[in-house]
């Protein structure tokens, strides 16, 4: 297999979610690609599907939801239907996973040398004192500090940024080779968000393991991810290396996302003038209720009428760069 | 200076205990004092009559002639040196009365208590992995049957179908006439134990069921858990370790809090069945008026319990690592 040969690549997933009413699809047809080594960013608002795509990769989504159609292929082997011992076999060990809140996802009763030690005990088979030491190198390769004495530290006794680190050094335990980082700093504080990534790309180039960073911080895509796709509302409406996108956002929500990010100017906030912050007009269409063409349309300020009716497809607008939009072709063209 | 405080506040906690036991003997020895009752008359209606010096010669025996306040002062000062009294009704020191009965009621008790926690515990936690499956509603309607029905009903059910028609337990007492020697003994004790311990364990069962019920549906819910799926762990690990240790918290607390329940509720079954245990002996002290032996047991049950709070204390810390001292 060469390197640029996807290591996982997700084709046509669907997504849906059984409620009394009926189901819903909060996924609709995804397609993504991550490269070896490389980081794959996604982007999007609270409840577009970034979540999901993770869990279902992992196979842990939640009661009620399930993969109707489409394949998740992990460096060639077909996952989406694979057995519930397969995939307890990948989990943590080939793809592992850091979530969202390091403050809730520790066990409150177990001592974070356990927590780690446990995942290797589980994969490679180590003994007691093996795994324990393999999990003091784990502690000390996330930079905390006394990892020795920490091994039989609680999480309690441990700050945020502290307990994010033993959830990357749990992670990492068994040298993944993909890690899914669901906003792995959305609760920390920017300090801390600084250290973390900046410990994930180190760590990535030590051990090149591929990355997918879920997040709605531009700039953390920005400094770490190669790819990024951006979703909305159970659409990837689009996707491509992560510098034409930055700099050739081609579908309007990219743009919108884009011009959102508030940029500090200092003569303005020291003459004491109101920050300029902008949104994008409207609310993500309720997951039941979704409009019949383009989801984006009713907050699209180029949607016309073909928009509203018809579903857009996903259009190439440099290589490896395309978005799912009627009106990028017609500008690519003008 | 570490061992200084943790022995002034292992003192501060044994006087603490100290101070409550003599509260629980003053108020009770007040509180039998407004019961109605004569044990005078009761003695004496056992020995078939007597006249009224013999009747006032009794109190004058037993100091009731004297002021109540007078009386507490004399037990009070007699408890402290360790002496509980004389049974009226047996006419032996109350002390050894208790000591004869105890270990047929902590037996009782434990034992009961073991099976509720554990029964309960595993059949809320099998109902919490799918709560709207078959086995959480099965388990959901047999802990409610176990909750509403009596003790006594319970009891005398057992004895008519497991005794009476399908005899594979006896009926009731705590050995057999015939007292077998050595390890067929404990066998005996264990035959007689059954169907009084599974009496006293329904209705506990019942309820440990419905708290780990809820209690693993909320952990099972937590983020925790789904890291440890994430890692990989068996289905197995993830419930009954990383779940069932959380979950286990306000079983803990609740074992604490029920413990004097269990005593009150042994009453029942201790008269149902016959077993020799203080519960049946507080139950006939109180129809004989014997208040030195009823007073004897009262002492005993609220110095247990604090045995077994204290207990509760160090489960709780072993469990929860949240509240240990640093």
């Amino acid at each position: 297999m060469t390197d640029t040969a996807p290591f996982l690549e997700i084709i046509d997933l669907s997504v849906e979610m059984k409620t009394e009413t009926g189901t819903i699809r909060v996924l609709d047809n995804v397609s993504l690609q991550i490269r070896r080594g490389t980081t794959l960013g996604i982007v999007g608002e609270s409840g577009c599907g970034k979540s999901m795509t993770a869990l279902a990769m992992m196979r842990l989504l939640p009661p009620g939801f399930e993969i109707t159609s489409g394949q998740i292929i992990l460096d060639g082997e077909d996952i989406t239907r694979a057995s519930d011992a397969r995939m307890r076999a990948l989990r943590g060990n080939d793809i592992s996973m850091i979530f969202q809140e390091p403050m809730t996802s520790l066990n409150p009763v177990f001592t974070v040398g356990d927590q780690i030690a446990e995942a290797v005990r589980q994969h490679q088979g180590l003994d007691k004192a093996k795994a324990e030491q393999r999990a003091i190198e784990m502690l000390k390769s996330v930079q905390i500090p006394g990892a020795e004495a920490r091994l039989h530290s609680y999480p309690h006794e441990f700050s945020g940024g502290m307990r994010q680190r033993v959830m990357i050094a749990m992670a990492l335990a068994c040298q993944p080779r993909l890690i899914i980082a669901d906003e792995p700093t959305t609760a920390l504080d920017v300090t801390v968000q600084a250290q973390i990534f900046a410990l994930m790309r180190e760590l990535q180039e030590e051990t090149g393991t591929a990355i997918m960073l879920i997040t709605h911080d531009l700039g953390a895509v920005a400094e770490l991810a190669d790819d990024v796709a951006v979703f909305y509302s159970g659409w990837r409406i689009e996707s491509g290396p992560a510098a034409s996108i930055l700099r050739n956002a081609s579908h309007p929500y990219t743009s919108g996302l884009m011009s959102c990010t508030p940029r500090l100017r200092l003569g303005k906030a020291a003459a004491g003038g109101a920050a300029d912050l902008r949104e994008i007009a409207g609310m993500v269409p309720q997951l039941g209720q979704m409009p019949q063409g383009c989801r984006f349309a009713p907050r699209c300020a180029l949607a016309d009428d073909h928009c509203r009716s018809a579903v857009p497809p996903d259009v190439g607008v440099a290589p490896a760069h395309s978005a799912k939009c009627w009106k990028t072709e017609a500008e690519v063209l003008a | 200076m570490d061992t200084f405080q943790r022995l002034s506040s292992t003192f501060k906690r044994l006087l603490e205990a100290f101070l409550l036991v003599m509260a629980v003997v003053v108020l009770n020895f007040l509180l039998i004092q407004l019961a109605p009752g004569d044990p005078v008359e009761v003695i004496v209606g056992e020995m078939g009559g007597a006249s009224e010096e013999l009747m006032a010669q009794l109190r004058a025996q037993y100091g009731l002639d004297r002021p109540v306040i007078e009386q507490l002062g004399i037990y009070v000062g007699k408890v402290l040196t360790g002496d509980l009294g004389y049974s009226y009704y047996f006419n032996t020191p109350v002390l050894d009365l208790l000591l004869q009965r105890v270990p047929a009621t902590v037996l009782l008790v434990m034992t009961a208590l073991f099976l509720s926690v554990l029964v309960g515990t595993i059949a809320g936690a099998v109902s919490a992995k799918k709560p709207d499956g078959i086995g959480s509603h099965i388990v959901t309607i047999i802990s409610l049957v176990g909750y509403s029905a009596p003790v006594f009903w319970i009891g005398m059910m057992l004895i008519i179908l497991f005794a009476s028609m399908w005899p594979i337990f006896p009926v009731a007492g705590m050995y057999s006439i015939r007292r077998p020697d050595g390890f067929a003994y404990y066998v005996d004790i264990l035959h007689h134990l059954a169907l009084p311990a599974i009496t006293l364990a329904t209705i506990y069962v019942a309820f440990y069921s419905r708290l780990a019920r809820t209690s693993m549906i909320e952990v099972l819910g937590q983020d925790y858990i789904r890291t440890a799926r994430a890692k990989g762990l068996s289905e197995r690990k993830v419930v009954w370790k990383h779940g069932l240790k959380n979950g286990l918290i306000p079983i803990v607390t609740m074992v604490g809090l029920q413990f004097g329940q269990l005593f009150a509720g042994a009453v029942l079954v201790e008269t149902v069945f016959n077993w020799p245990g203080l519960g049946r002996l507080a139950y006939e002290s109180i129809l004989r008026r014997d208040y030195p032996t009823l007073l004897g047991i009262l002492l005993f049950s609220a110095v247990l319990v604090m045995i077994a709070n204290a207990l509760t204390d160090l489960a709780y810390r072993w469990i929860d690592p949240r509240i240990r001292k640093t």
